[in-house]
């Protein structure tokens, strides 16, 4: 057992008796009562249980929430699915999946929101010449499970919005 | 000015003689014969050249099988690619199988030639010239694939081929495999395939400060570059619990109670040792252990009953980083998942004496292999104290030897060698 | 705006307001810092005034940002009513099915991990709780026997401390030391489920009449089954029962076709594998029994909501006191994948278990992916023994032979189902004369199998795609050419002696299949490809087939509303699986309404209750006389209703709720219209011009037609309330293979439409029930159908193969495929592209072993079961060619599951023209593509 606490969404929480292996997934689901991270394989194959980390730099990562411990986030600021929306606006990552019918079933959605999201930051940071976009896309989300959708108009959403956003990219 | 002179002639001399040596001794002579082209031979030689693992360094990733071109790091700085060993003008097309029998035993079919010893022909000197003949058989059988190795990148003076002969003539053994009358057939069968086709000391063995093996510490433990290769020693495997019927299942598989192979044992089982046969992966098991046969079952069955009983380790700081950061795949009594998550408890990588592996596992991650699920990398995550805290509970929890306790400054001073 | 997602989020039944409000019972005293309003962004341009193409799916806001929609989602907190006091149950699964099992080692667990309460088969005899019906089988394994089937359950584990469930559930997983055994037994009877033998012969004309056909003579099955395993026929009789002419005209092909009568006999034994959904949601549900009221509360996702009731009622009827129940209360969610997995699945009856085994206290129970491939539907395997005589000067199909087996595993399920669709539809695109087609769904103690995208018939046409490549290389024919020329062409008769519904356009799909760049450039492609990967070969290869949907009893239930603002709510009784059903749906009211509904409420249990609707009888099997007793009441239809499952979503649940929303226009918007327009003099600006209905057309969101001025929704619906016009309808809809059509009175005129039941609210009034005057169900003997409504599909593939180690890279996928009017385009090429990664799956990486080491033994996950992750499909270069309707009035053709067929025989065909491997067992390999070469 531990104090835990952390930063989800922007917004403080606990300090949290957890068990040092309640896993991620299961503090965020069960106790903090957002679904939105799901679980679907429990090994860290799939990736569905995706969040995003803000490291103590500022950069941005993400973490499978299925095979870590929720205390393993202690004092870490993480972003859920919940969070990217702001005033009811969806984020551009959001959006771009939303207008291209990216996703169907929708489960493996959380995952590729946190991901396509961090994957936009890791680019703010090192743009990628205009003709790696969809190297990037595949490296960013590729090891991302989705059973619906053949990736098609997931990797699509991803691949126009950053070609869109001019600091993303450089010439190439 | 005259002094100059004596040594540009002595240098010249020495030269010469060393030329000399070359033609003479470098590339023994040995019979032709012609190419085998029958069915059964190309078939055998598809098995032998499975166990001699040709593909794992002749395929470069995403290339095509046997086409070479994959890089080869070495310890010299810069490193090599493997050659093209399709029947084309960019690989062994016109070869025969005289001269590929030179380079696989000698490592050389002509003087001007020589190949670096990352080629094991160190080892596959005791391959017999049959069996030699037929994975050339089975290679000039394949489709001709047009593909150009780039150049190597080794540094000066490695790049200086002819000077292999020298290392040849200090290190290469050039024996043929000779068996022991004493021992039985399968150990003798299992003493060609690990000490030729194997080569598994190319990677189990200590090298000398010029990349040679050092022929007193057969398969005791080595490291090149990466992960550690460990003690395969019959008393090595033996103290971190192996067993005959345990190896088996890890050459077929890849896994056992023991642990998973990782690196460049997962390529060698994937490619090589899960595709030898029953009886040969017996036989090499048998030899590694020193058996002169399979025990059976019954005796085996006795020797696990007991379920190792593991010391309980006091160490809050340690356990608690396990159940946060590992418990959920590895199980709260490292017993993982058959066929899933590698047990933890009893696993002989834990058990290393000096953590390399089991430290660089913790800190950089394994990719997924064919049936395990990728394992994350800690580095960025935990400190070196809590690495040695980690590693330190995993190795009093789920060991039964006496291994030392780590500092932090040993975790930092391993990540920082490799 | 916000409402639309509100209400689609959250079914009004269950869910309180503030879903994510304070959650506590980890460790009390702890308040989470969430509110509601984290996750509810609005939803504009859903509405689509302009009513054009749909900007995006209506669930497209919720699922992107999290909002609780599937049933794994919600807890006793969420649902207003429940207890907020949890219990996790978790089921202990059988990893063998071969030894006596003599009960459970509870101690095995450790001291810390015992559960709070355990139930067993004892308890459920106890209470007299049994699944009979569809479901028919012990609910757990009783100790002293041997489990029915691998995976079987023993025991349901109760845990009320959470962080004790995760951690009993990780122990679980692939031990072995929880079960006390006994000795090794022989397997249980094995009787197959049952078998099926289709034979045509055809008459002088493919278009008929037949000499004999399924259609004609009624379907045969066998006199009984050969030492358990293999059906035997009756003897053979040209004159005698319908079984004994199939049995002599059967023998009779396969006689000419054995002494070379019949052409060139190509032969071909084929075998495929079980593979797992991998739906993303494993399956999880919550329960909640009040012993008081007798009331038991379920919270599922599930394909087939009525037929699960159904079945937890037959779980509960004899129930004894304390567990009787006296109603069940059902809401249904959203589900994270189905693929047909999650129709007539098993687990809501444990679900329901877990719910009367812990009264006070809402219980979840979730399975874990382990669990989830011990226990969930597989997709069958199939031995399939495929001859085809064909003329070999001319290339003509002359007569077809197959006979091929089902592994149903240990419960029947849909097994003699998924038999007899994968029979009848095993000759593909073509029309062959003469056809003699033997199927069985076989028993063992595999997991149990059932329907699964594709049912049968992507076993069996990848089968036939396969050997007609064969035939074409064969005979030296154009693969395009070959097909074309044998092609089952309009009216042309199927296996089971039926002509397709509609226009054949499997040729013009050749056509363009053909015409495709993918194709025209191969040579250059090939060059490409092998210059830029030396050592590898390039291949292509092309397939075409037709696949059935529908499941020859599928019902609709809809009803629309509109407000007297303009808002238009719809429930429907389908489910949404991801395939956009809701979306669909809204937009098929939207094509009457002029607007997309605001609102779409996907089954809520008792939403029809106004319908008053009543069944009796087998739907499937009833006789024509009591049909037609039964229609005499008006209330009376065959079937109430149906899973969302085998294509329907955009022929059969999205056709009722364009039926309500046409009733709503016709009697409610058109004369609220008129009576706008008529206001004034002598009639006003409509006095002067002839307006009748057919005219109306709905520009930029408002009515108009004739001239009239344009009139928005918003004021249209206040003078519908007003004058207490039709403002809802609600209907029920039945299909047998062709609609029932009924007439109502209404507005005082007959109207007929293609639904058997008809209530309306007029102006803002209550359901009001119109009694049919006419009826027109599908005769009974439609039933022998078996195949009728078809979409086609076809796919050309390009890939690489490394001779030497026999590995695939699928390069690029062009997909031509019709169905009919696309609904939503975006979201049928959207499921096309999920069906073509499905079937690169298929084709290429996923396989079950059935028995031992198999997903029974509870220890397979997705490391070692290979879902196509994004490299394993051409992301970039694959195109989904739809094409367009003959007209705007077409139906929209069930397609979900066709897009996943033809690129697994292409994928198998490329394969072959790469390095000259038929490989004729899937997956495929790089073993045995190397075997095969």
């Amino acid at each position: 057992m531990a104090k835990l606490k952390m930063t989800v969404n922007g917004k403080a929480v606990g300090p949290h008796d957890v068990p040092d292996d309640l896993p991620m997934v299961v503090y965020l689901n069960d106790i903090l009562g957002l679904t939105g991270t799901k679980f679907s394989c429990g090994i860290g194959v799939c990736r569905a249980c995706v969040v995003m980390v803000e490291e103590p730099d500022g950069s941005i990562t993400t973490r499978r929430t299925c095979i870590a411990g929720a205390t393993s986030f202690a004092d870490s600021k993480v972003t859920t699915v919940e969070g990217h929306a702001t005033h009811g606006q969806l984020s551009a990552v959001q959006r771009a999946y939303v207008d291209n019918f990216a996703f169907q079933c929708g489960y493996c959605t959380s995952g590729f929101v946190n991901a396509g999201t961090a994957l936009v930051e890791q680019l703010r940071q090192n743009p990628v010449d205009k003709n790696q976009v969809e190297q990037a896309v595949q490296t960013g989300l590729g090891d991302h499970i989705c059973r619906c959708s053949g990736y098609v108009r997931y990797f699509e959403a991803m691949r126009d919005l950053i070609l869109s956003d001019t600091t993303l990219t450089k010439e190439g | 000015m005259r002094l100059l002179k004596s040594l540009i002639i002595l240098a010249l001399a020495g030269g010469l003689g060393y030329l000399a040596f070359a033609f003479v001794w470098g590339v023994p002579s040995v019979e032709q014969r012609p190419i085998a082209t029958d069915q059964a031979a190309i078939d055998r030689g598809e098995y032998l050249t499975a166990l001699g693992d040709c593909t794992s360094c002749h395929t470069a990733e995403d290339g095509a099988s046997f086409a070479g071109g994959r890089f080869l790091e070495t310890p010299f700085g810069g490193g090599l690619y493997s050659a093209n060993i399709t029947p084309s003008s960019q690989g062994i097309a016109g070869m025969t199988s005289a001269e590929f029998y030179q380079v696989l035993a000698f490592g050389a079919d002509t003087v001007w030639r020589p190949v670096y010893p990352a080629m094991p022909y160190t080892s596959y000197n005791v391959v017999t010239r049959e069996d030699s003949d037929a994975i050339f058989a089975y290679l000039m059988s394949l489709d001709p694939v047009h593909a150009e190795v780039p150049a190597n990148t080794l540094p000066f003076p490695y790049n200086i081929r002819l000077s292999l002969f020298g290392w040849n003539l200090l290190f290469a053994d050039r024996s043929a495999f000779s068996p022991d009358p004493k021992r039985s057939d399968s150990w003798n069968r299992g003493a060609y395939l690990v000490t030729g086709l194997g080569h598994c000391g190319e990677c189990h063995t200590p090298r000398n400060a010029l990349g040679a093996m050092e022929p007193l510490e057969r398969l005791t433990g080595a490291k090149l570059t990466g992960f550690e290769a460990p003690d395969i020693t019959a008393n090595g495997l033996t103290e971190r619990g192996w067993t005959h019927k345990n190896l088996v299942t890890y050459f077929a598989t890849g896994t056992g109670p023991q642990g998973t192979a990782f690196g460049e044992m997962h390529l060698a089982i994937k490619n090589s040792l899960s595709k030898a046969n029953p009886e040969d992966q017996s036989a090499m098991a048998s030899y590694l252990l020193n058996l002169d046969a399979a025990p059976s079952d019954v005796q085996e069955t006795v020797e696990q009953e007991t379920p190792p009983a593991f010391k309980a380790y006091d160490a809050s700081a340690g356990r608690s980083l396990y159940l946060s950061n590992c418990s959920l795949c590895h199980g709260r009594d490292g017993r993982g998942v058959p066929s899933v998550m590698p047990a933890l408890a009893g696993n002989s990588t834990v058990a290393q004496t000096d953590a390399v592996n089991l430290v660089l596992v913790v800190a950089r991650g394994l990719d997924a292999s064919t049936d395990y699920g990728p394992m994350p990398s800690f580095a960025d995550r935990l400190s070196d104290t809590e690495i040695s805290d980690l590693v330190n509970y995993l190795r009093q929890s789920f060991s039964n030897l006496d291994l030392p306790l780590l500092q932090a400054a040993d975790v930092r001073g391993t990540l920082k060698q490799n | 705006m916000s409402q639309s997602v509100q209400l689609w989020t959250r079914r009004r039944l269950l869910i309180a307001g503030g879903a994510l409000g304070a959650i506590e019972f980890l460790k009390p005293g702890l308040v989470s810092a969430f509110t509601a309003d984290n996750i509810s962004p609005v939803a504009p341009g859903w509405a689509n005034p302009k009513n054009t193409d749909i900007n995006y799916r209506v669930d497209g806001y919720a699922k992107v940002t999290g909002a609780k929609i599937y049933a794994s989602d919600v807890r006793g907190t969420d649902l207003d009513g429940w207890p907020n006091d949890m219990s996790y149950a978790t089921l202990v699964l059988s990893p063998q099915a071969e030894k006596t099992y003599l009960g459970l080692s509870l101690p095995a667990l450790g001291d810390e991990l015992q559960p709070d309460r355990v139930i067993t088969a004892d308890d459920l005899d106890a209470a007299a709780f049994a699944a009979t019906g569809f479901f028919d089988t012990d609910l757990f394994c009783k100790p002293g026997t041997v489990p029915l089937y691998l995976g079987q359950p023993v025991a349901m584990l109760f845990y009320d401390d959470l962080a004790t469930l995760h951690r009993a559930q990780q122990v679980l997983i692939g031990n072995s030391a929880f079960f006390k055994l006994g000795d090794a037994q022989p397997p249980a009877d094995e009787t197959p489920y049952g078998a099926y033998r289709f034979t045509r012969v055809a008459g002088d004309s493919p278009l008929g009449p037949d000499v004999y056909s399924p259609l004609l003579d009624g379907w045969v099955g066998p006199r009984r089954f050969r030492e358990t395993e293999a059906p035997v026929w009756t003897k053979p009789d040209a004159t005698g029962t319908a079984p004994e002419q199939a049995s002599f005209f059967g023998d009779q092909i396969r006689t000419e076709m054995k002494a070379g009568k019949s052409g060139k006999v190509y032969a071909q034994s084929f075998q495929t594998q079980s593979i797992d959904h991998v739906f993303m949601e494993p399956e999880a549900g919550l329960a909640t029994y009040d012993a008081d009221t007798r009331k038991l509360y379920l919270m599922l996702g599930v394909q087939s909501p009525q037929a699960i009731l159904t079945a937890v009622g037959n779980l509960v009827k004899s129930a004894k006191p304390p567990k009787q129940v006296g109603e069940i209360d059902g809401h249904f969610a959203s589900l994270g994948g189905g693929f047909g997995g999650k129709d007539h699945t098993i687990m809501p009856l444990y679900i329901a278990l877990a719910g009367l085994y812990a009264p006070g206290r809402t219980v979840r129970l979730a399975l874990n992916r382990y669990q989830q491939f011990q226990l969930g539907l597989k997709r069958h395997a199939f031995q399939i023994e495929n001859q085809l005589a064909v003329d070999s000067e001319t290339g003509q199909f002359n007569a077809y032979a197959c006979d091929l087996t089902c592994n149903g595993g240990g419960r029947a399920n849909f097994s003699t189902v998924v038999a007899h669709v994968g029979a009848t539809n095993a000759s593909s695109i073509y029309y062959v004369p003469k056809s003699d087609v033997t199927a069985t769904a076989s028993k063992s103690i595999a997991v149990p199998a059932g329907s699964m995208r594709g049912f049968g018939t992507l076993q069996t046409m990848t089968a036939m795609e396969c050997l007609v490549d064969e035939i074409a290389i064969d005979l030296g024919k154009d693969p395009f050419d070959l097909r074309r020329q044998n092609v089952l062409q309009t009216g042309f008769l199927n296996l089971t002696g039926n002509a397709a519904s509609g226009a054949s356009r499997s040729a013009e799909v050749l056509d363009r299949m053909e015409q495709s760049a993918l194709w025209q450039d191969r040579a250059q492609d090939k060059a490409d490809y092998e210059a830029a990967n030396p050592g590898k070969t390039y291949g292509i290869g092309v397939a075409c087939v037709m696949k059935d949907y529908g499941g020859g009893g599928d019902a609709t239930r809809a009803a629309v509303s509109l407000s007297s603002d303009g808002k238009i709510t719809l429930h429907s009784d389908g489910v949404e699986m991801g395939t956009g059903l809701s979306t669909a749906s809204a937009r098929r009211v939207g094509d009457h309404l002029g607007r997309n509904a605001d609102v779409v409420e996907m089954f809520v249990q008792g939403a029809w209750d106004a319908l008053r609707l009543e069944t009796s009888g087998n739907a499937w099997a009833i006789t024509q006389a009591d049909q037609d007793k039964g229609a005499q009441n008006p209330r009376w239809v065959p079937l109430i209703a149906s899973p969302t499952g085998a294509s329907v979503g955009a022929s059969v649940n999205s056709h009722g709720p364009a039926q309500a929303a046409y009733v709503i226009m016709r009697y409610g918007l058109y004369p609220a219209a008129l009576s706008i327009w008529g206001e004034g003099p002598l009639g006003g600006e409509a006095g002067a011009e002839f307006v009748t209905f057919d005219k109306m057309r709905w520009v930029d969101g408002k009515l108009t037609g004739v001239g009239m001025e344009p009139l928005t929704l918003e004021q249209l619906a206040a003078r519908a309330h007003r004058d207490g016009l039709v403002t809802g309808a609600m209907v029920h809809g039945y299909n047998r293979w062709s609609w029932t059509t009924a007439t109502f009175p209404i507005g005082g005129e007959s109207l007929t439409l293609a639904i058997d039941a008809l209530a309306i609210q007029q102006g803002s009034d209550e359901w009001s029930l119109i009694d049919r005057t006419e009826v027109n169900f599908p005769s009974a003997q439609f039933e022998r159908v078996g195949v009728n409504y078809y979409a086609t599909c076809g796919a050309v593939v390009g890939l690489g193969v490394d001779k030497v180690s026999g590995e695939v890279d699928v390069q690029a996928v062009y997909q031509v495929l019709e169905c009919g009017r696309p609904i939503v385009p975006d979201l049928v090429s959207g499921i096309a592209q999920g069906g073509i990664a499905m079937g690169i799956g298929y084709a290429l990486h996923e396989d079950l072993p059935l028995y031992q080491e198999g997903p029974g033994d509870g220890t397979w996950n997705l490391n070692r079961y290979h879902v196509p992750k994004s490299l394993n499909v051409p992301v970039w270069k694959t195109i989904v060619d739809v094409l367009d309707p003959l007209s705007e009035t077409d139906p929209p053709k069930g397609m979900g599951e066709v897009v996943m067929i033809p690129v697994v025989p292409a994928i198998l065909n490329g394969i072959h023209d790469a390095v000259g491997a038929r490989v004729n067992s899937l997956p495929a390999t790089p073993d045995k593509i190397r075997k095969a070469l």
